[in-house]
């Protein structure tokens, strides 16, 4: 199963615990598609949580360099966006 | 425009939005998207790949310039054999969804609508899986499902595309393009990638400009992102 199939359906199950509404959870699952297809092939790490009623997830190893170009539209499809070397934290409803 | 291309003066008033000249340029143009679809088809059938260069024909009228003296239908053969392809390769990754999670797609998309209706808002996913009485594994397999790419009906891109005045979408496309992230993109992903985020407005007044659903919205977005994702330069 590629990682962005793994990636959506986890973010799904969490969302069920979240007041985010459908569209967000829908636009959370294409940013984190998003930072995942710039992970390196057969090497993603991904950290869900709960956060208060929202959600978290935190990519890794992510590139940087590509991410930095995909930031527009990251930035448009979650409330936060927060890179840190190799990771990127995704968070909505936070 | 030469006297003698009909054909053409079809095209610039579909352009101008006149569903009569639409309806009969795509009429006039039948035998060529059908002769394209025939060459192409095998693993996507003759009858989808029609759909497709019909598309192609009707993006191609918002582009054409008659005053450049190329007829409208050797103009508009790129724009058709581009959709074809775009089609085949689609179907290069087919997603096979089993029956069980049809059903579950199914009660899910009706669970929203009923959710969305009743509230004047849209629902949680803990409200959908309430309402649907599916177990939670089942709403996340339904919902994943509304996820997947997913062919869009002609009449509704062929709308979208030209339901969006020039003018706004040029502004927003203008945006975007700043950051180049158009680049590799056909017109219709364009407008919802420039709507989206080159004018900042949610998928729901998308698909309320475009007179199409907030669902059409979201995978016209996520098969743009998808093929973003792909390019290794961006």
């Amino acid at each position: 199963m590629p990682a962005t199939a793994v990636a959506s359906r986890l973010v799904l199950a969490l969302a069920a615990r979240t007041t985010l509404d459908i569209d967000a959870v829908d636009e959370f699952v294409m940013a984190v598609d998003l930072a995942v297809a710039t992970c390196p092939p057969g090497e993603v790490r991904l950290e869900a949580r709960v956060v208060e009623s929202g959600l978290e997830v935190i990519v890794s190893p992510v590139s940087p360099e590509r991410l930095a170009n995909r930031e527009l539209l990251l930035a448009s499809l979650v409330d936060d966006v927060e890179l840190r070397g190799e990771e990127v934290a995704l968070r909505a409803g936070v | 425009m030469p006297e003698s291309d009909p054909v053409s003066e079809l095209a610039v008033r579909a352009a101008a939005d006149d569903a009569d000249a639409r309806g009969q340029l795509l009429e006039s143009v039948r035998p060529l998207v059908v002769g394209m679809a025939r060459r192409l088809a095998g693993r996507v059938p003759a009858e989808e790949l029609e759909q497709a260069g019909f598309v192609g024909v009707l993006v191609a009228t918002r582009r054409f310039d008659p005053g450049q003296g190329t007829p409208f239908i050797a103009y508009a053969k790129g724009f058709v054999v581009g959709e074809m392809l775009a089609c085949v390769r689609q179907a290069a990754a087919p997603v096979r969804v089993p029956r069980s999670v049809r059903d579950a797609r199914r009660e899910v998309d009706a669970a929203i609508d009923r959710l969305t209706a009743a509230n004047r808002r849209r629902p949680t996913v803990a409200e959908i899986a309430d309402a649907s009485g599916l177990d939670p594994e089942q709403v996340v397999e339904g919902l994943h499902a509304r996820m997947l790419r997913h062919t869009v009906q002609v009449d509704d891109v062929a709308d979208a595309v030209l339901a969006v005045p020039d003018a706004e979408l040029d502004t927003v496309l203008q945006r975007v393009t700043v950051e180049g992230l158009l680049d590799g993109l056909d017109d219709r992903s364009r407008a919802v990638v420039g709507l989206r985020f080159g004018a900042g407005l949610p998928q729901r007044e998308i698909a309320r400009r475009m007179g199409i659903s907030q669902m059409q919205v979201s995978r016209l977005l996520r098969a743009a992102l998808e093929r973003l994702a792909e390019r290794a330069d961006v």
